[in-house]
């Protein structure tokens, strides 16, 4: 079976969504989750641009900004919990456990 | 007319919120020059609001902003446009808005001098006066919404302002969420009558409104909206804890924004709801009874503010009553005759309130203490205060020539004429209560022997001159009726059941009506009552309903008594949180997963 373009750019953004969530289920350091998340919004600017459509570059564009907006806001939350906890490991960060 | 109605509005619009952004920049450069650019920008508020005047109570034009293209297309697809409609009733608020709000900042120059945090202070003062106007101004329901949940984050802030007290700080909280009841129930009428109408314009709504299936839940949410902004009972638990606030700011809730918020959505929206049926008996149970119970707690309390308070809770209650008088006229159908009533009553009530708010605030700033059992003895010390809050007392208790006899006796002649004699029965009650619980309070503030230690002084001509405008306003400001009601009676404006009178027809038909002897009966009697107790006004209260009413009639221990089961229940749940990221990332994706099989099953099936 031949596959398209459109169907190989899907298949591509599927591959990474998943490979960010495992990230960001299974490792413990904030920054490796931080980079999962990132890997997961990149695979879904790629379903974007493999959707085509006419005015699909202006939107991925704005979604890489605010992309870059949300990594330094996390990457921020990071610099103070390591100022708090001298850790980056979340499993010592469980104040909000019930 | 100086400007141009356009550039004026947006004026209006833009002064109080530039400044209120100005100042905290101001705050860091000059510390000092914070007070007096407040001042000057309320100043040009109130000017602004001024200029306005004429147009429509002398020459009676068509609203302003009807029909005359200004406004701001801010998203006109879903029919939000800042769009003006200023009649008599959104004027009136304004300048109450403007002009008291001028006459506290004013005064807070001297009574704040020094605390910690003004920019803060002015900055919010200011965004709270400028949100009351717009919000009056508007003629659009979803951006009438938005200014009235500014007012309700601005009551939020300066409530709380001593926010290193943490009783302060709670009775924010308090204030914020009872009135958050109230606007949830708002926002969901908004909605519904959109559904109804389909259409945000008030105006719009008024000339083509929805059908009764719509009509009747928005109602109800409208009037649920109106008790929380507007305290009436069962929400009113939180304005006697809102006393924490500076007493500048409670001058400013109680007379000139938040509280007339409520009355205003209700006076205003009253043309689309008054026939429904049940509309006008709903509104004069709520009003009878919060006026009735709020007397009674006043008449408990000797916290010289929180009489205030619930004082003021009492006379919203008279609004709300006055709303509800509608009359089946013959010839005519229903006909709303309680409005004039009621914001008359609005318009001397908020002078006289931030006169008595005013003066108990240079009170407790000489004395250093809200308790009126140890005050006493003021008379001598504290000149101008005494006169003008004297002024007030009468006014609030509806002594013949102060504002309140006028406006009250309006509202039981309003009844009278409807023949509403259990409602009526229930407010004269109340105007004897307040006669007593007035007198009771002048008498302890100022009358007898000092009860404390302190040195006490008259305050300086900052905090007096305020007292002084006012408490002539309180004498004199019934002389107004023969403009106003000419105003609310010009059929460009619509209210179809305001009377108009001129003066010598205003005290004919007051002195004329048998509603009157009421009035006297109300004050003969209310005056018997505290001569009578005159000597046991220190004592603690003894008897059953007294004792109920100091404790505020349960309300707090009923809320309370619901959170706590809440917080019982919820006590469970908590389980669920883990703590830990990675299983909170876990939980994210399987509702995700979930989502999406549902979906995928829906569009099998």
């Amino acid at each position: 079976m031949e596959l398209s373009d459109v169907q190989i750019n899907m298949l591509a953004s599927l591959v990474l969504l998943f490979l960010g969530l495992y990230c960001v289920i299974s490792k413990k350091n904030l920054v490796k989750i931080i980079v999962g998340i990132e890997i997961m919004a990149k695979g879904a600017l790629l379903s974007f641009i493999a959707s085509g459509g006419a005015n699909i570059q202006s939107v991925v564009i704005i979604a890489i900004g605010i992309d870059a907006i949300i990594a330094a806001v996390a990457l921020s939350i990071i610099v103070n919990a390591w100022k708090h906890t001298k850790s980056l490991d979340v499993t010592k960060l469980t104040k909000l456990r019930g | 007319m100086l400007l141009d109605n356009g550039l004026l509005l947006g004026l209006v619009v833009l002064v109080p919120f530039i400044a209120a952004a100005l100042i905290p920049a101001l705050g860091k450069l000059a510390p000092k020059a914070v007070a007096w650019f407040a001042v000057l920008a309320a100043l040009i508020l109130a000017g602004l609001v001024a200029l306005l005047v004429p147009d429509i109570f002398l020459d009676n034009v068509a609203p302003i902003g009807m029909g005359d293209g200004i406004e701001y297309n801010w998203i006109p697809d879903a029919g939000i446009t800042f769009g003006f409609h200023i009649d008599p009733l959104a004027l009136t608020l304004a300048v109450i808005a403007s002009f008291i709000g001028m006459l506290a900042v004013i005064y807070s120059v001297k009574y704040m001098e020094g605390k910690k945090g003004l920019p803060r202070y002015y900055s919010l003062v200011l965004l709270f006066i400028g949100s009351m106007v717009c919000l009056v101004f508007t003629n659009n329901l979803l951006v009438l919404y938005i200014f009235w949940e500014i007012i309700g984050l601005c009551s939020y802030a300066l409530i709380g302002f001593y926010n290193e007290d943490p009783k302060a700080a709670k009775a924010g909280i308090k204030a914020f969420v009872f009135t958050r009841i109230g606007d949830i129930g708002l926002l969901l009428g908004i909605f519904i009558l959109y559904l109804g109408a389909g259409t945000f314009n008030i105006q719009d709504i008024i000339a083509n409104p929805p059908t009764m299936e719509y009509l009747g839940p928005a109602a109800f949410l409208f009037i649920l909206g109106a008790m929380g902004k507007s305290a009436q009972v069962p929400l009113h638990v939180w304005l006697p804890d809102a006393m924490e606030a500076p007493t500048t700011i409670s001058a400013l809730i109680h007379a000139a924004t938040l509280v007339n918020s409520g009355i205003y959505i209700l006076a205003r929206m009253s043309p689309v709801f008054f026939d429904i049926p049940g509309w006008g008996t709903m509104l004069l149970f709520i009003g009878g009874l919060t006026a009735l119970l709020a007397a009674v707690m006043a008449c408990a309390e000797p916290d010289l503010k929180k009489l205030l308070a619930y004082s003021t809770i009492s006379q919203l209650g008279y609004m709300v009553f006055a709303l509800g008088i509608i009359v089946n006229e013959p010839d005519i159908g229903l006909v709303q005759i309680g409005i004039l009533a009621a914001t008359f009553h609005l318009f001397s009530h908020a002078i006289f309130k931030a006169l008595l708010f005013l003066g108990a605030g240079s009170v407790i700033h000489s004395v250093g203490t809200r308790d009126m059992r140890e005050m006493g003895g003021l008379k001598d010390t504290m000149k101008i205060t005494h006169w003008t809050m004297l002024f007030g007392a009468l006014a609030l208790a509806g002594i013949v020539p102060f504002s309140g006899f006028w406006s009250k006796d309006l509202i039981f002649a309003g009844a009278w004429e409807a023949d509403m004699w259990f409602p009526l029965f229930v407010v004269v009650l109340t105007a004897v209560l307040t006669v007593a619980y007035s007198l009771r309070m002048y008498w302890l503030v100022f009358q007898g022997k000092p009860r404390n230690n302190a040195h006490t002084h008259e305050s300086p001509g900052a905090m007096t001159l305020p007292l002084v405008i006012l408490a002539v306003g309180a004498v004199a400001s019934w002389a107004l009726i023969g403009v106003f009601s000419g105003a609310m009676h010009a059929p460009v404006y619509g209210f179809d059941g305001a009377e108009s009178y001129d003066i010598p027809g205003f005290l004919e038909h007051t002195f004329t009506s048998s509603a009157v002897l009421l009035s006297f009966l109300a004050m003969g009697l209310g005056l018997l009552i505290f001569i009578a107790r005159r000597n046991y006004l220190l004592r603690k209260p003894r008897t059953f309903l007294l004792k109920l009413a100091a404790k505020g009639f349960h309300f707090d221990t009923f809320y309370n008594g619901v959170l706590c089961r809440l917080r019982i229940m919820a006590k469970g749940l908590r389980h669920t949180q883990t703590g830990d990221a990675n299983m909170n990332a876990v939980g994210i994706a399987a509702a995700f997963l979930l989502a999406f099989i549902f979906i995928f099953i829906w569009g099998v099936f």
